[in-house]
C-alpha cells in the first residue's frame, strides 16, 4: 500500500486529460457513422448553432449533426454523468464497493413501469409515448418501497436498506418477468430491448427532458462529497464528530434515484456505468469522495459517449445494445487500470 | 461540575448493562473507569458520549443534556475516542485530524483558516506533523491512536471521551498516549473519563476512579484508595497485591500458590 495519498498535480492532470477525453469522444461520435462528415464540418455546424458563422455545411449534414447525432452524444453525457455519480455516492454512502445505482431497486421498478407500457400497447412498431413515465413512476415507487421497508426506523441500517432493496427488486422483477411471458413475441423481443438500454431514440426533447433532473441531481451527490468522506469512519463515529447522518442519507439517496430514474426511464437499463466509472478514478485519484464525485461526472460521460459510438459503429448500419458494449469495454478498461495501479504502488 | 450522571440506567432486551450510575466530574479533572470484562465501561462511556441512549437517567456535560443535543451540538461539547475507531484508507491524517472540525464548520462547508490553524497546532502538540500527508491506514498502532486523539483533540471540546485508549500498544506508547492526555488535562483544564485495564497506570493518571462491577459502581474513590480496596479483588474475582515503589501503587496478580 502506498503512504501517501495521490498527489494534488496527478488529480489536476487526470481531470485535464478526462475533459480532453470527454470533447474528443463528443466530436469524434458526432464525425463517425453511416454517413461519416469532416470533423471540421462538425465544428463548424457546432459554431454555426452558437451563432459564430465559420464556413459551410449543407442541409443535410447540418440535420445529421445537429438533429441526430449532436443530440445523442448530449444525451449519453447526461446518461453517463447521472449514472456514474449515483454509483459513486451509493459506494459513499454504503461504504459497499459494490453498491451500483440500482442498489435499491430503480431498474427493476423501471423495468416493470416500461413493461407494463410495451406489453399494454400490443406490437406497435414504436414504443408508446408515455413509456418513460411508466418506467420513471416504477423506479420512483420501487426506491420509496425499499425507504419505507428498510430505511425508516431508528434501528434502520445502510445493511438494512439494502436488503430491503434486493427483496423489491426481486419482487418488481418477478411482476415484470411474469408480464413478459404473458405477452406477444414482439412485445418481448422490444421490452428486451429495452432492458439492454439504447440512445438511439435520442433527440433534443428528450436531452431537455432530463437534464433538470440530471442537473439538479449531480449537483447535489457532488456537494455530498465532503460529507460522504466524513462517513468513511462509519455511521456511529460519524455521528460523534456531528454529522447528520440520517439527513445526509435521506438526501443523498433521493438525489441519486431521482436522477438514476430519469436517465434510466428515457435511455433502458444501462448497466455497468455506475459500478466500473467510479473504482477507475478511484484507482487514480485516491479514495476521497470530493476528488471522486466531480471526475465522475467527466468520465462517466466520455465512456458512455465512447462505448455509444462503438455500439452503433462496429456493426454498422444495425446497432448494438450499448449495455453490452459498456459491459465488453469496460470490464477490460478496468482490469488494465486495475494492474496498472498494482504496478504503481510506492 | 462538568460532566454530570444522574441515576443512569441502561437496559438492552432483558440485559440490564447499567443500573442507576451517578457520577460527577469536574473542569480539568482525569476520571478513569475500571473493572473486569463485561462489567459496563463500555456501555457506560457510550451513554455519557450521547452515542448510547440510557433506558432512563439523564447526562448533562456543562449544563446541557447530551442526550437532548443534536450531533453537532453534542460533537461541539464531547469528544469520543472508541476503543476501535474505523481508519479509512487513503485518508492523510491531516484530513483525518480535519474530521474533528466538522461539528464547528459543518459538513458542507470547506474548513477555514482558523480550523486549519487549529489542527496545525494539534498535530503539533501530538507530534504528528512530520505525518501530516501519510495516509492514516498505514501508521502504526501508536501513531494511529495519536492520530484519533488529535481528531478528538480538534474538535475542541471541554470534555474527552475515551474508550481503552491504550489497548494494542506497547508499554512506551501506552505512556505517550496517556502524558499527552495529561498535558492536556492540567495545561488546557481539559476533563478526561478514560476506561483502562492496565491497574497501575490507570492509578498512575486519574484524578478519581471508577470501580465497575456488573453495571453498577462498585467504589468511587482516589486512585490510592481503591487499589488498595478488597473492592478491586471482588471485582476481578482474583488475588491482587498493591506495592508501592517511589510512592507509586504498582498493582501486580498475586495467585494462591
Amino acid at each position: 500500500m502506498s503512504h501517501h495519498i495521490p498527489s494534488r498535480r496527478r488529480v489536476q492532470w487526470f481531470a485535464v486529460s478526462s475533459v480532453a477525453v470527454l470533447i474528443i469522444a463528443m466530436v469524434t461520435g458526432v464525425a463517425v457513422g453511416p454517413t461519416s462528415i469532416a470533423v471540421s464540418q462538425v465544428l463548424a455546424d457546432i459554431a454555426h448553432h452558437f451563432g459564430l458563422h465559420v464556413g459551410h455545411v449543407s442541409s443535410l449534414n447540418d440535420t445529421i449533426i445537429w438533429q441526430i447525432r449532436a443530440p445523442r452524444m448530449v444525451l449519453g453525457v447526461l446518461v453517463g454523468a447521472m449514472l456514474a455519480v449515483a454509483g459513486g455516492t451509493y459506494q459513499g454512502i454504503f461504504r459497499n464497493p459494490l453498491a451500483d445505482p440500482y442498489l435499491l431497486g430503480v431498474a427493476a421498478g423501471a423495468g416493470l413501469g416500461a413493461t407494463i407500457a410495451l406489453v399494454h400497447d400490443g406490437g406497435a412498431v414504436t414504443p408508446p409515448a408515455w413509456t418513460p413515465w411508466l418506467a420513471f413512476a416504477g423506479a420512483i415507487f420501487a426506491v420509496t418501497l425499499t425507504w419505507l421497508i428498510g430505511g425508516q426506523s431508528v434501528r434502520a441500517t445502510t445493511a438494512t436498506l439494502i436488503l430491503a432493496g434486493v427483496a423489491v427488486a426481486a419482487l418488481l422483477t418477478s411482476a415484470q418477468t411474469y408480464l413478459q411471458q404473458q405477452a406477444s413475441a414482439q412485445s418481448i423481443a422490444r421490452v428486451y430491448i429495452w432492458l439492454l438500454g439504447s440512445l438511439a431514440t435520442a433527440s433534443w426533447s428528450s436531452v431537455w427532458l432530463v437534464l433538470p433532473y440530471v442537473v439538479v441531481c449531480v449537483t447535489v451527490c457532488v456537494a455530498a462529497g465532503r460529507a460522504l468522506d466524513a462517513l468513511s469512519v462509519g455511521e456511529e463515529e460519524a455521528k460523534t464528530l456531528g454529522v447528520p447522518v440520517r439527513r445526509i442519507r435521506l438526501i443523498v439517496i433521493i438525489a441519486s434515484s431521482l436522477g438514476t430514474a430519469a436517465v434510466v426511464s428515457v435511455v433502458g437499463l444501462i448497466g455497468f456505468v455506475g459500478i466500473i466509472v467510479p473504482h477507475i478514478v478511484r484507482l487514480v485519484v485516491g479514495t476521497s469522495y470530493r476528488r471522486i464525485l466531480p471526475l465522475t461526472v467527466v468520465v462517466g460521460g466520455a465512456f458512455v459517449v465512447g462505448a455509444d459510438t462503438i455500439a452503433r459503429t462496429i456493426l454498422s448500419p444495425s446497432e448494438l445494445p450499448l449495455g453490452v458494449v459498456t459491459a465488453a469495454i469496460g470490464a477490460p478498461v478496468f482490469v488494465s487500470v486495475l494492474a496498472w495501479r498494482r504496478g504503481d504502488h510506492a | 461540575m462538568r460532566v454530570v450522571v444522574d441515576a443512569l440506567s441502561v437496559r438492552v432486551g432483558k440485559a440490564q448493562l447499567l443500573e442507576d450510575i451517578s457520577c460527577v466530574v469536574g473542569e480539568g479533572q482525569w476520571c478513569t473507569v475500571v473493572g473486569p470484562n463485561g462489567a459496563g465501561k463500555t456501555t457506560l462511556l457510550n451513554a455519557i458520549a450521547g452515542t448510547h441512549r440510557p433506558t432512563s437517567g439523564t447526562v448533562n456535560i456543562d449544563g446541557h443534556d447530551v442526550h437532548a443535543l443534536g450531533e453537532r451540538e453534542r460533537a461541539g461539547r464531547v469528544a469520543f475516542v472508541p476503543q476501535t475507531p474505523i481508519i479509512p484508507a487513503g485518508m492523510s491524517v491531516a484530513s483525518y485530524v480535519l474530521l474533528g472540525r466538522i461539528a464547528t464548520t459543518g459538513v458542507m462547508r470547506a474548513p477555514s483558516t482558523s480550523d486549519r490553524a487549529l489542527v496545525d497546532n494539534v498535530l503539533d502538540r501530538l507530534a504528528l506533523r512530520a505525518l501530516a500527508e501519510r495516509d492514516v491506514a498505514t501508521l502504526s498502532g501508536g501513531e494511529r491512536q495519536r492520530a484519533v486523539i488529535a481528531r478528538a483533540l480538534a474538535q475542541n471540546t471541554t470534555t474527552v471521551i475515551l474508550d481503552e485508549p491504550t489497548t494494542g500498544l506497547d508499554i512506551r506508547h501506552q505512556m505517550d498516549v496517556l502524558e499527552l492526555l495529561h498535558v492536556e488535562v492540567r495545561e488546557c483544564g481539559l476533563t478526561v473519563i478514560a476506561s483502562l485495564h492496565d491497574l497501575t497506570l490507570a492509578g498512575l493518571y486519574a484524578d478519581h476512579m471508577l470501580l465497575m462491577r456488573e453495571g453498577h459502581i462498585a467504589l468511587a474513590d482516589t486512585p490510592s484508595r481503591v487499589v488498595r480496596s478488597e473492592a478491586l479483588a471482588a471485582a476481578y474475582e482474583t488475588t491482587l497485591q498493591v506495592v508501592t515503589v517511589d510512592g507509586r501503587d504498582i498493582v501486580i496478580p498475586a495467585p494462591a500458590r
